[in-house]
């Protein structure tokens, strides 16, 4: 039952790394730059079995940057345009980030019930015979 | 007199569930996991396999069955090793591969988390009765 604990501990881990990253690429949706290298990339986590084919957790592997072209917008009196007039904003696609933070939450606040769950069941069997 | 007579099934089958909890809960850890398959074990085969093999280890019956296709083939002790962890069926095909169903997944752990307090009483109340015995109240 001990490992419950870090199955749950590790999907809480990740989950907030994921918020993490969201939260970042959010804060990050509305940046320039004067190049489509220097634009913002939006960033992904990637989660993988810690044990594959056993029973355990997950972790995060790393980070991807999205491979998506940053928006091109013609705005030639942004101090940041380059000479022909062009700015480049980031690729973060704001209604996807806005669902994968809600699909984040919920997982962790699934991940969470279950610690509570074993806590109690735990505590209860400490109790047996008595 | 054998004191693990006296307890009866409850403790295997508390064994059985908590077993089956941790592999709930690393399904719903892994719900966001691309290619994770989900998994679960039969309780009753489960619960069948170690009562019938004396000393159980619940270890053991997570390794799979091994299937020899060569006579030179080693054979493999199956009597204590027979694998009650299966692979969950989906209900529908997912992008990333994985196979847990989450809302399912967490249904399951709240009924298996009832019944281990269910085996939790009768193991409980056997156990005080057994003490009630022994004093002789």
């Amino acid at each position: 039952m001990q490992s419950i604990f870090d199955i749950a501990g590790s999907a809480m881990q990740a989950q907030s790394i994921r918020l993490n990253v969201t939260a970042t690429n959010l804060a990050n949706a509305n940046s320039v730059a004067s190049t489509a290298e220097d634009a913002y990339k939006a960033r992904q986590p990637v989660f993988a079995a810690v044990l594959k084919d056993q029973i355990g957790g997950l972790q995060s592997l790393g980070i991807v940057e999205s491979q998506r072209e940053p928006q091109m917008r013609y705005e030639p009196d942004h101090p940041m345009a380059d000479e022909e007039g062009y700015i480049y904003a980031s690729n973060v696609d704001v209604v996807e980030e806005m669902a994968n933070m809600m699909s984040a939450s919920r997982s962790y606040q699934t991940n969470v019930e279950l610690l509570n769950t074993t806590r109690q069941l735990m505590l209860q069997t400490l109790k047996i015979g008595q | 007199m054998n004191i693990d007579k006296l307890i009866d099934v409850h403790a295997d089958a508390l064994r059985t569930r908590a077993h089956r909890t941790k592999l709930i809960a690393s399904n719903i850890a892994n719900s966001d996991t691309p290619n994770y398959k989900a998994r679960d074990l039969a309780f009753a085969d489960t619960l069948k396999n170690i009562s019938a093999s004396g000393s159980p280890t619940l270890e053991k019956l997570e390794r799979t069955n091994l299937t020899t296709t060569h006579k030179k083939h080693m054979a493999f002790n199956s009597s204590t090793t027979q694998s009650v962890i299966m692979y969950r069926q989906p209900n529908h095909a997912s992008l990333d591969g994985n196979t847990v169903d989450k809302d399912a997944e967490q249904a399951r752990f709240a009924e298996n988390a009832v019944r281990y307090q269910a085996s939790l009483e009768f193991l409980g109340s056997r156990i005080t009765s057994i003490v009630r015995t022994l004093r002789g109240e």
